[in-house]
């Protein structure tokens, strides 16, 4: 398709409002869950302060360190942000979006994990080795179902790019609620399915609650933390942004396959920016409950619950191919 | 129309719940997801009632609701209080192999089921490759854990897997026929959390 300049434009706003605000939905969750414990809570832009304050600091490095450790924040980072720039947010043509493959969004988030493990492994501390080999066991694990929540959206709708994906959805839904009209290609199962198996994934790999603790250093808990401990100054802020980004990455699927509501034009994108907006809060506190309510599992009980997010992809792919 | 899918909706978590019930060790949760799964069944029932306007499906329904959902997980809940289990720990089989386990006997159910379309029983595809999903799970429970509270569960399962099998297929069982398969499931529930205790009380340590 050809884009003009109202494209480019509204694109580049899309991106832009996402990238801005991925640290207030971490600080939004932070602060719910504080405020649930009975606490005040921190400045719900305190994470924004972080961010500023670690870009100011030098960076400092093992003796040992390559070129690798120098360059993996940022491949982490612009992996993160290639994503972003695919996600149909709420305007239906995002920046990339003619080439928004779903494969290859599950693979640049497998790129940003193997760079960070390698950043993890390459300084030469004792962490480093047990957080990449921690990381890569719940990685592998839930990479399979990821796979296959991206690989059922691709049969159900017939369509190969996530933009494509999400405005089909959206039309059907609208074809078969608002106008009545006679539609079996859409599916409340399906997208159910996906749903509660891409929630215990982005739990799984935003290392929320159930399976890990994002706010301690504790060696016991220490999934992502242990990866990125070496980091300093610079490095540290864009791991955490990058952590910011990888979490708004996935709560934006999750909402569009919840409710997907995208703007095709200039005139519905206040609307369709606030029901982005209203969505990601919601599923920010849903994740805040589950973190609330849950406590902390050990380690070899996370196969159980990620092996059912598997088999839950599993049963909406076998469900999408034989066309319900 | 959208009855239709939400309808597929409730099925889809009686299969989520089945699944979860692989997953989980601890046996309230199981107690309270066998009691979801048949209100689930009431619910789908109560669509078909709606959908047809037939009389047997509301009676049905009422005594689903009554049977399934209130009376024997209030039963199983008095035995378990009673023996002190919470959690089963002995599995042939662990518990990740289990759920894998699950989903390919789910792939198996969809091949079953669409050899059976082709052969031109008409009913359900949808249902029916649901149901049998779950039977063929809920087997999987009975042999593979060995405590007798888990074999219950899982033939509990089993039982709400054919009353699913039996209203894709028919337009509601006769209300005399149900009420008696219910009845004598209540017995048979009663029966076993007898023996568990009298089991508890005899030759356990």
């Amino acid at each position: 398709m050809n884009y003009n300049a109202e494209h480019l434009a509204l694109g580049c706003i899309q991106f832009f409002i996402i990238v801005l605000l991925a640290p207030f939905f971490a600080g939004f969750i932070h602060k719910l869950k504080q405020r649930a414990r009975g606490q005040k809570g921190i400045n719900i832009l305190q994470f924004y302060i972080n961010f500023n304050k670690l870009l100011k600091k030098e960076v400092v490095l093992s003796k040992d360190a390559t070129l690798i450790s120098s360059l993996a924040p940022y491949i982490v980072f612009v992996s993160y942000l290639l994503i972003l720039l695919m996600l149909p947010a709420f305007y239906r043509y995002s920046l990339l979006g003619v080439s928004s493959d779903v494969i290859l969004i599950a693979y640049s988030l497998a790129l940003a994990t193997f760079f960070m493990t390698l950043y993890a492994m390459d300084q030469g501390s004792a962490f480093g080795g047990l957080g990449a080999s921690r990381e890569w066991f719940l990685t592998v694990l839930s990479e399979p179902s990821l796979i296959f929540i991206f690989i059922s959206l691709a049969i159900y709708t017939k369509q190969g790019r996530i933009t494509d994906i999400f405005y089909f959805i959206q039309n059907g839904a609208e074809n078969a609620f608002l106008s009545g009209a006679h539609s079996s290609s859409v599916s409340i199962a399906i997208p159910f399915l996906l749903f509660i198996s891409l929630f215990i994934v982005s739990i799984s790999e935003n290392a929320r609650i159930p399976i890990d603790n994002p706010e301690t250093h504790l060696e016991l808990t220490m999934f992502h933390e242990a990866n990125i401990l070496e980091a300093s100054g610079k490095h540290l802020g864009i791991y955490e942004y990058g952590s910011y980004l990888k979490l708004t990455i996935f709560l934006t699927i999750m909402s569009l396959i919840l409710f997907p509501y995208m703007a095709v034009n200039i005139y519905q994108v206040p609307l369709a920016l606030t029901t982005y907006f209203i969505k990601m809060i919601i599923l920010c506190g849903l994740i805040a409950g589950v973190e609330i309510v849950n406590p902390k599992m050990r380690v070899f009980r996370a196969p159980n619950v990620l092996s059912v997010s598997f088999i839950l992809s599993l049963i909406a792919m076998i469900l999408s191919i034989r066309g319900f | 129309m959208i009855m239709e899918k939400i309808a597929e909706l409730f099925i889809i978590l009686i299969l989520v719940s089945v699944v979860l019930n692989v997953s989980s060790p601890f046996l309230k949760f199981a107690i309270k997801l066998y009691s979801f799964q048949s209100l689930m069944l009431a619910f789908y029932i109560f669509m078909g009632a709606i959908h047809f306007n037939s009389i047997n499906l509301y009676g049905s329904f009422a005594i689903t609701v009554i049977f399934k959902v209130i009376l024997i997980p209030y039963f199983l809940f008095k035995t378990l209080k009673r023996v002190k289990m919470d959690k089963e720990i002995d599995m042939y089989i662990g518990i990740p192999e289990a759920v894998v386990f699950a989903g390919s006997l789910t792939l198996l159910s969809n091949l079953i089921a669409q050899k059976i379309i082709k052969i031109g029983l008409t009913f359900g595809s949808f249902v029916f490759t649901i149901a049998l999903a779950t039977f063929l799970i809920g087997a999987m429970l009975m042999i593979t854990r060995k405590t007798l509270f888990s074999q219950i569960i899982g033939f509990l399962t089993i039982d709400n897997a054919i009353f699913l099998a039996g209203n894709s297929i028919t337009h509601g069982m006769p209300l005399l026929v149900e009420l008696g398969v219910l009845f004598d499931l209540f017995v048979s529930i009663l029966i076993l959390s007898i023996l568990i205790l009298n089991l508890r009380r005899n030759v356990a340590s």
